[in-house]
């Protein structure tokens, strides 16, 4: 289980954007600040905040807040 | 300093990349913040390092405004004049060139060079260097820190002691040799060391791969800040005058102990623990010296007992003659520091004080705002790594005045006690909070008012000296013994002062002992002490109370005890004093709460 | 999954009476006497006959399976502690509560507390249950309101008279299921009469003939497998015998998608898929053509799959190759057959969620809807739209072409 909270904020800093605004459809199509080089902090600081190691794939498929939760969700149960 | 505004917000834990974002955004908002333009030239993604590089300079008072300039431009950004570079106006010019990302065979596949051709490679890449690096300085006075070279990739798959190793790390520690030498012909042109930095953390703990196969990230966020640290470590001490003096503390600061209680034997300073602690706290405060930074003494302490410790104490790595100010009295710090500033003519700003008592620090703090007071932790081991933390002598340059710095200083030494006070001790007494217990003397602590009255030297009236038995001896002839113990903010002292009073006469009492530990001088504990026993006596119907002062070479301090607090001499050859209970007003202070323990 | 939210709570009420109980022992044949004799009970202290703890389950079935969550929902785990015995006569009320939900699985974990009368903890327990998705074309009878079913009156597509002047008649291989199902249906919306095929699933397959009658539209079944050449004359007959012709054929049916490492493909493997696309087609093609020909119209249409433009993903060569195939033969009849007013075509969708696909991870699901540039799945609607498209009598110059459907350039 993810703390949904915490990935929110951890979105929120990193993006720059308010937490309101995220939501699970929240994707590089809807938010401005999500571009390929945001994209990268946003991976590092997945890793840093929930402790996790992610693969390359893993970084390119997290392409949505919802693809986020489900790998995360997946990296966690290894 | 840093300014209010995000002042909270840096006191705050900022630990991950996602704090650190979040604050950094915080601060480009400020407007307070010293405003500060670097420029950033690297062969790699830098741009990951700002959140940290904005954070960590703004701790230090600064706003960075940072220009990325794009990865590889080096020579389009140096030689342009129209380039980002210049247009950004930059105080500082950061240049990382890394040799995995310019030369990625040095790292990979050092074997096959022969040693001409590595000649050669280090040649063209120093030689790079310096035409960089000397047109950057014609064309700006900006200050420049290089990076130099360090192994961040290479050696993951190859074993330490293997002869490809060791001498790509010789060829690198040549490379960096001269890179040191041409910066060094360079005015306020720095080096940052690489290799050390991530000796320090680790290969295991930097890299990530993926990072910087996918982006050219050079390493993981762990790394990434504490580079971002390093970084703006070195801006700030590039813009900051470092710290000219410090002023240091004596007693659990250069030694362990109070040298008043303990004497010259007691206290610790040696090569066995816990004296080697404070031995080569000394050692790391004269490796200050060589480096420039003058030192001076503020310490409530007899002179003499301070003196004969420098003199005699084949431990003692200090001598008096290392100080260039001392100020040894029992008045207070704050004075002691303006002292020293004004004798050594330098400001108050590039002062460093270092106390191991927190009531000192925090008196110092009040009174002299500009002074840098050291956080000095409770345990004696980590000394040096608040000192190195506070970076406050950071420097990055040594020159040959500063080694003889201090011995110029040296012959302007002061060593009047100066009693003039004119600083309101009584304000910042009431916020210390200090509460006191007196009780009368039992099994419990008998032992610990035995302790006291046999090492107490400086605030001691008399200087008696009994054992147990003979305490008991007193009490059974109808003598009254009371201990006090006294808390503050800071803690609780515990049992710090004893008063013992004989009968003379009926009515009619003698202070045949009166004594106070030196912990706790200096707070006017004494003053509701003796208010407190002559209420008592007065309630059981005492008359008279008499003080007797015998002079010794300690404790000239308490010599006008007597009469700041309402006795009339009585007989002055005998240092007698007399108070009468029925007519003499009772000095009182109601700041300091008493209770009277019934036990 | 979204509109489960933690914290959720759900809760009913039942009335354990002595019927319930006996009920129960005649059902489960567990006639322990503490359940059934009052005066047994007693002697064991009771005060009166203690009821089955998994008579409280059974309730927590109905609660599960027809409240909270509801229809759809599967149970997975339960765990149960009984605390207090109940008694025949006690009200027990039951309290489910949401206490976490994994989006990756799809899995709800509620907290399941039961209270009797007297508001005791009679027990405690924790129920996981899997959250189904509707992946037919249709929509849920049971879960959607009536006004929002398809029904032919309603309907305004008129393109159905249009499209179907001539009295067309259709047959759609593997339609009781996937994207046979929605060709069929689109189909016989568009006003052609349907012949569903199927090989075993009955059932679904009568529900869909069913369901299109009962719009007032014309539809057959035709169970058969279409490798076989008896099965295919048989089919072909009762689809004469009901409309004198087939203008129409469309060939969807597949067998389930297992990929096999191409390191222990084997020939043998190939089979299942040559058959099904191949040699079907073939068959087909060589029973329904003659007619087509006669009449001067026929439509052939192929499924293929998006695995045949690009790469393909891992352990798919038999199913690939297979396709492949499909799709040269699909270029012969066109290039063969155009001048009798017969058009061969295939459609090739990207990865569908059907039944057959239901066991591909959420992750991979999302992972290719977030790269699609509409970042959406294909569904069976947007194949079904297609075909429909292709088969219509003004596509008579849509001929040879492998329609891609899969909303990127390929």
């Amino acid at each position: 289980m993810i703390n949904e909270l915490k990935l929110k904020e951890v979105i929120s800093n990193i993006l720059g954007v308010s937490i309101n605004e995220i939501n699970d459809d929240s994707s590089p199509d809807n938010i401005e600040q999500w571009d390929s080089f945001s994209h990268l902090n946003l991976v590092m600081a997945i890793e840093a905040e929930f402790d996790v190691k992610l693969t390359p794939e893993d970084a390119m498929d997290m392409l949505s807040v919802k693809l986020i939760r489900i790998i995360l969700e997946d990296v966690q149960k290894k | 300093m840093v300014k209010e505004t995000v002042g909270q917000l840096l006191t705050e834990i900022i630990k991950t990349p996602s704090d650190y974002s979040r604050v950094s955004r915080e601060i480009e908002k400020d407007d307070l913040l010293d405003k500060i333009n670097i420029c950033y030239l690297s062969s790699y993604t830098s741009e990951v390092l700002n959140p940290f590089i904005i954070v960590e300079l703004a701790k230090k008072g600064y706003k960075g405004s940072l220009y990325y300039a794009p990865f590889n431009q080096f020579e389009q950004e140096i030689y342009n004049e129209d380039s980002g570079l210049y247009l950004s106006d930059p105080s500082v010019v950061l240049v990382h060139s890394r040799i995995e990302d310019t030369h990625p065979n040095l790292i990979r596949r050092f074997a096959k060079y022969s040693d001409s051709e590595l000649t050669n490679l280090s040649d063209e890449i120093i030689q790079r260097h310096k035409l960089m690096l000397e047109d950057l300085r014609r064309k700006s006075d900006a200050k420049i820190i290089v990076i130099n070279f360090g192994s961040s990739q290479m050696i993951e798959e190859y074993f330490d002691s293997s002869p490809v190793v060791q001498s790509q790390q010789i060829y690198f520690q040549k490379l960096n040799n001269s890179l040191l030498d041409l910066c060094n012909k360079i005015i306020s042109c720095y080096v940052i060391d690489y290799q050390k930095f991530f000796t320090g953390l680790g290969l295991d703990n930097c890299s990530d791969s993926k990072l910087f196969y996918m982006a050219r990230i050079p390493f993981n966020s762990n790394a990434q800040i504490s580079f971002g640290k390093i970084i703006s470590r070195t801006i700030a001490a590039t813009l900051n005058p470092t710290a000219k003096c410090i002023v240091l503390d004596l007693d659990n600061t250069l030694w362990g102990g109070v040298i008043g209680e303990d004497g010259i034997s007691g206290i610790k300073l040696s090569d066995e623990y816990p004296g080697n602690v404070f031995k080569d706290f000394q050692r790391a405060i004269l490796g200050l010296r060589d480096q420039g930074v003058l030192l001076a003494i503020a310490s409530k302490n007899n002179l003499d007992d301070v003196l004969e410790v420098f003199e005699k104490h084949t431990d003692c790595l200090l001598k008096e003659g290392d100080f260039s100010s001392i100020q040894i009295h029992w008045e207070d710090k704050a004075l002691s520091i303006k002292k020293i500033s004004e004798q050594l003519n330098i400001g108050l700003d590039s002062i460093v004080f270092f106390d191991d008592n927190p009531v000192e620090r925090d008196w110092v703090r009040k009174q002299l705002p500009n002074v840098k007071v050291i956080e000095v932790p409770k345990n004696e081991i980590d000394y040096l790594k608040a000192l190195n933390e506070s970076m406050y002598f950071d420097k990055l340059t040594i020159t040959s005045e500063d080694k003889t710095r201090a011995t110029i200083y040296q012959q302007e030494q002061q060593r009047k006690n100066d009693l003039n006070n004119s600083v309101s001790v009584d304000d910042f007494l009431k916020e210390l909070k200090i509460t006191v217990k007196i009780g009368v003397s039992n099994e419990v602590t008998l032992t610990r008012i035995e302790q006291l009255i046999n090492k107490t030297n400086q605030f001691n009236l008399t200087t008696k000296r009994y054992t147990s038995a003979e305490i008991i001896k007193l009490i059974h002839d109808g003598g009254k013994v009371y201990w006090l113990s006294a808390s503050d903010r800071y803690g609780d002292n515990g049992i710090v002062g004893v008063m013992i009073l004989v009968k003379i006469e009926p009515q009619v009492w003698l202070i045949d002992t009166m004594l106070l530990s030196c912990r706790v001088i200096g707070r006017k504990i004494e003053t509701v002490f003796l208010a407190e026993i002559m209420e008592i006596l007065r309630s059981e119907g005492a008359d008279f109370i008499y003080g007797s002062y015998l002079p010794t070479k300690k404790n000239v301090i308490v010599s006008d005890l007597y009469s700041k607090h309402s006795f009339e001499l009585s007989d002055k050859e005998n240092n007698m004093w007399k108070f009468n209970l029925n007519k003499n007003h009772i000095v009182k202070l109601n700041y300091i709460k008493v209770s009277i323990n019934n036990d | 999954m979204d509109i489960f939210n933690l914290g959720d709570s759900y809760r009913d009420k039942f009335v354990i009476t002595d019927d319930v109980v006996h009920k129960f022992a005649d059902f489960s044949l567990d006639f322990n006497p503490v359940h059934i004799d009052l005066d047994y009970a007693k002697s064991r202290g009771y005060s009166r006959q203690v009821s089955h703890g998994v008579i409280q389950l059974s309730y927590l079935s109905k609660m599960i399976g027809m409240d909270f969550p509801g229809p759809g929902a599967i149970w997975i785990n339960q765990t149960a502690e009984w605390i207090l015995p109940v008694l025949v006569g006690d009200t027990i009320e039951i309290v489910l509560t949401i206490k976490s939900r994994s989006y990756s699985t799809k899995i709800l974990t509620l907290s399941v507390e039961i209270y009797n009368q007297n508001n005791k903890k009679v027990m405690v327990g924790e129920s996981q249950v899997k959250i189904t998705e509707n992946i037919s074309s249709e929509p849920d009878d049971n879960l959607i309101a009536p006004t929002v079913h398809n029904s032919h009156e309603v309907s305004k597509e008129h393109s159905s008279k249009i499209a179907n002047s001539n009295n067309r008649v259709a047959l759609v291989t593997g339609s009781s299921r996937g994207i046979g199902e929605a060709i069929a249906r689109k189909l016989s919306r568009d006003g052609y009469d349907v012949a569903i095929n199927c090989r075993n699933n009955l059932k679904a397959a009568n529900k869909i003939v069913d369901s299109i009658k009962s719009s007032g539209a014309d539809a057959i079944l035709v169970q058969g497998d279409i490798t076989n050449p008896d099965d295919i004359a048989r089919i072909k007959k009762d689809i004469f015998n009901k409309w004198s012709r087939c203008d129409i054929v469309v060939h969807s049916a597949s067998p389930p998608i297992n990929p096999i490492k191409t390191e222990v493909l084997k020939y043998e493997n190939f089979d299942l898929y040559l058959n099904t696309y191949l040699k079907a087609s073939v068959l087909i093609v060589e029973a329904f053509s003659k007619s087509m020909i006669q009449n001067k119209f026929g439509r052939f249409v192929f499924l293929g799959s998006s695995y045949l433009f690009g790469p393909p993903p891992q352990g798919m060569g038999a199913y690939v190759s297979a396709k492949e195939a499909l799709w040269g033969y699909t270029k012969s009849i066109a290039t063969d057959m155009a001048h009798y007013g017969i058009t061969a075509n295939m459609v090739s969708p990207s990865l569908t969620i059907t039944d057959l696909t239901s066991e591909i991870p959420s992750r991979v699901k999302e992972v290719e809807a977030i790269k699609s540039p509409t970042r959406r799945l294909v569904t069976v609607e947007d194949t079904a739209y297609h075909v429909a498209h292709i088969c219509a009598d003004y596509s008579s110059y849509l001929n040879g072409i492998n329609l891609p459907i899969t909303s990127s350039p390929i």
